[in-house]
């Protein structure tokens, strides 16, 4: 038996080799010539890495696809589930609506309370009466719908994150909690949102966006700067309605796929456990690039997006918190698009190569190696 | 499918959308099916265990969060548990002798070539699934599904460096057994072609 020697570094090059083989970008010989004190060691672990690369399932069948839709589409769907608010500075906003009587119950009883209110009403994080402040907003959205549709009440207090966080970022103290909050804040908006004002959504969402484009993050905050982000570019995906398609989808192949390999040079090795008949020439092959290739769906970074907005730079007024009823609906300034038609059903794919199979317990005829093509015509110049 | 289009599918799912969460299904079972029937080496079998990674997709859809990773990532997942516990409860995995057994009605000279493919990939398809479950996983992922070293290190979980070492140790012992089977690796890629 082949002694296989672990060197620090033999995984490192095995990665690289078999990237590159399945690449196509080298072969087996390449491989072997760019590590030639590691040949022995390689060799069988690149072959079997090829051979296993050739190996091709058929697809599950269509009738059994059309199937298992139909029975997931008599399951009930979960409803969602509501969204935890963040536990900042010890706030915690899942009042019960018991809690949150007792506490108007309290604030009018000590005369004050409505003054108190109101004067916390433009405060920020950090500033002493800030707590009142976000205590009132926790209060008038336990009560919702008394106090207001929920989606608006979200909305509001998603105003309210976003107006401290250009404030806070004007005074230079916008901090990493801050962002947080208004991760949250929008979380809330979008799961409370009716389908049905998905384009007041969308447009909020896009408001929302604009005004953290003009801020400009410290260091310190910029990981917590791109979650925030981050949160907004999927919540206006989520949002935003498909687009609409005049030529039928594409296939619904997964995006990882295998491409097929090169052909290795016979080896000269002799053997005397296999016979086979071999139709390749000894020149090295590599099969043409014209091929399908293996496709791979990158996933989009985070970047900011610099949206056209009307939006004028806010400005810091006394304004009265909003009690029960009085809370104003928020007005679209953007025309959301019509939503357009629901995605089409994709196709399963279907590959000529391979064989079919019908539903049965063994295998043997269900799994087999691709074969190769023929040596191209023309063999690429070292 | 790219991934704004998969994001916006998934929000609309979330939301009781069964149109979205079908569109999602479609975009995936294959890549589930193709993992499932790898691992276990049974047709009918995968596709019991693909209906249930989508029943078990579907119930825990409402609390899944999106952490930037495909929605397939998360479907592994689940196919890689149905699988485990399945081994669990069967409690067995298919020994040496049963690879020791099939070589030696599969190599004969001048064999049809289709036949020996079968041959081939069948006693393959047994070593497979005859290494652990995590070098099983990353064997699939890498190979048969042409992860890259990162995607695969996201669906198991674990980091890049961690996938070098397992594929490493999961093609060592493939080409182990496959050289106590018998069976030269070379004379099987040569007859492939």
């Amino acid at each position: 038996m082949t002694a296989y020697t672990d060197l620090p570094d033999l995984d490192d090059i095995l990665a690289d080799c078999l990237d590159a083989l399945l690449r196509r970008e080298r072969t087996l010989a390449d491989c072997l010539a760019m590590y030639p004190e590691h040949a022995e060691a390689l060799r069988p672990l690149l072959q079997v890495g090829l051979l296993t690369a050739r190996l091709k399932s058929p697809p599950m069948p269509a009738a059994s696809v059309d199937a298992l839709e139909a029975r997931l589409r008599d399951l009930p769907l979960p409803k969602p589930a509501a969204p935890m608010p963040s536990a900042r500075r010890g706030f915690t906003f899942a009042l019960s609506r018991l809690a949150a009587v007792l506490i108007i119950a309290v604030i009018v009883a000590f005369g004050s309370g409505a003054g108190l209110v109101a004067a916390s009403s433009n405060t920020l994080p950090g500033d002493p009466l800030y707590a009142v402040k976000r205590l009132w907003e926790a209060v008038v959205l336990a009560l919702s719908p008394l106090t207001g549709p929920p989606a608006d009440i979200a909305r509001w207090i998603a105003e309210n994150r976003l107006a401290e966080i250009d404030a806070l970022a004007a005074a230079g103290r916008l901090d990493a909690a801050a962002l947080t909050d208004l991760t949250a804040a929008l979380d809330r908006l979008s799961s409370l949102t009716d389908p049905a004002d998905t384009a007041s959504l969308i447009a909020f969402l896009e408001q929302a966006a604009a005004r953290l484009d003009r801020i400009q993050p410290a260091p310190e905050t910029q990981s917590a700067y791109d979650s925030a982000r981050q949160t907004l570019i999927r919540l206006q995906a989520s949002a935003s309605p498909p687009p609409v398609e005049s030529s039928p989808a594409p296939s619904a192949t997964p995006s990882l796929t295998p491409t097929p390999l090169p052909t290795e040079p016979p080896s000269v090795t002799p053997t005397a456990t296999v016979t086979l008949t071999s139709t390749r020439s000894s020149s090295p092959t590599r099969r043409p690039s014209a091929n399908a290739t293996a496709t791979r769906t990158p996933i989009p970074t985070t970047t900011a997006t610099a949206l056209p907005s009307a939006t004028p730079t806010p400005t810091f007024t006394w304004t009265p918190l909003p009690l029960p009823g009085q809370i104003q609906p928020f007005t679209p300034t953007a025309t959301a698009p019509s939503p357009g038609t629901p995605p089409a059903e994709t196709p399963t794919s279907d590959d000529p190569g391979l064989i079919a199979t019908e539903r049965v317990r063994a295998t043997q005829q269900s799994v087999f190696l691709t074969q190769t093509a023929g040596p191209p015509s023309v063999t690429p110049s070292p | 499918m790219n991934r704004a289009e998969e994001l916006r599918l998934l929000g609309r799912a979330q939301r009781g959308d069964r149109d979205a969460f079908a569109a999602l299904y479609r975009a995936n079972v294959q890549a589930i099916f193709r993992y499932i029937v790898h691992r276990v080496g049974d047709a009918a079998l995968a596709e019991d265990f693909t209906a249930d990674v989508f029943v078990r997709a579907l119930k825990s859809l409402a609390t899944y969060e999106d952490q930037g990773k495909p929605l397939v990532a998360w479907l592994y997942r689940i196919a890689h548990a149905r699988v485990v516990d399945h081994y669990r409860r069967v409690g067995r995995r298919p020994a040496e002798d049963d690879l020791d057994e099939g070589s030696e009605v599969a190599i004969q000279p001048d064999m049809d070539q289709s036949l020996f493919r079968r041959q081939m990939a069948q006693m393959l398809r047994q070593a497979i699934t005859g290494l652990t479950d995590e070098q099983q996983q990353v064997v699939v992922l890498r190979f048969v599904e042409g992860c890259s070293l990162e995607e695969a290190a996201q669906v198991m979980g674990k980091n890049a460096n961690a996938i070098k070492a397992l594929q490493h140790r999961a093609l060592r012992s493939l080409a182990g057994r496959l050289e106590r089977a018998g069976l030269d690796i070379d004379d099987i890629l040569s007859g492939l072609s």
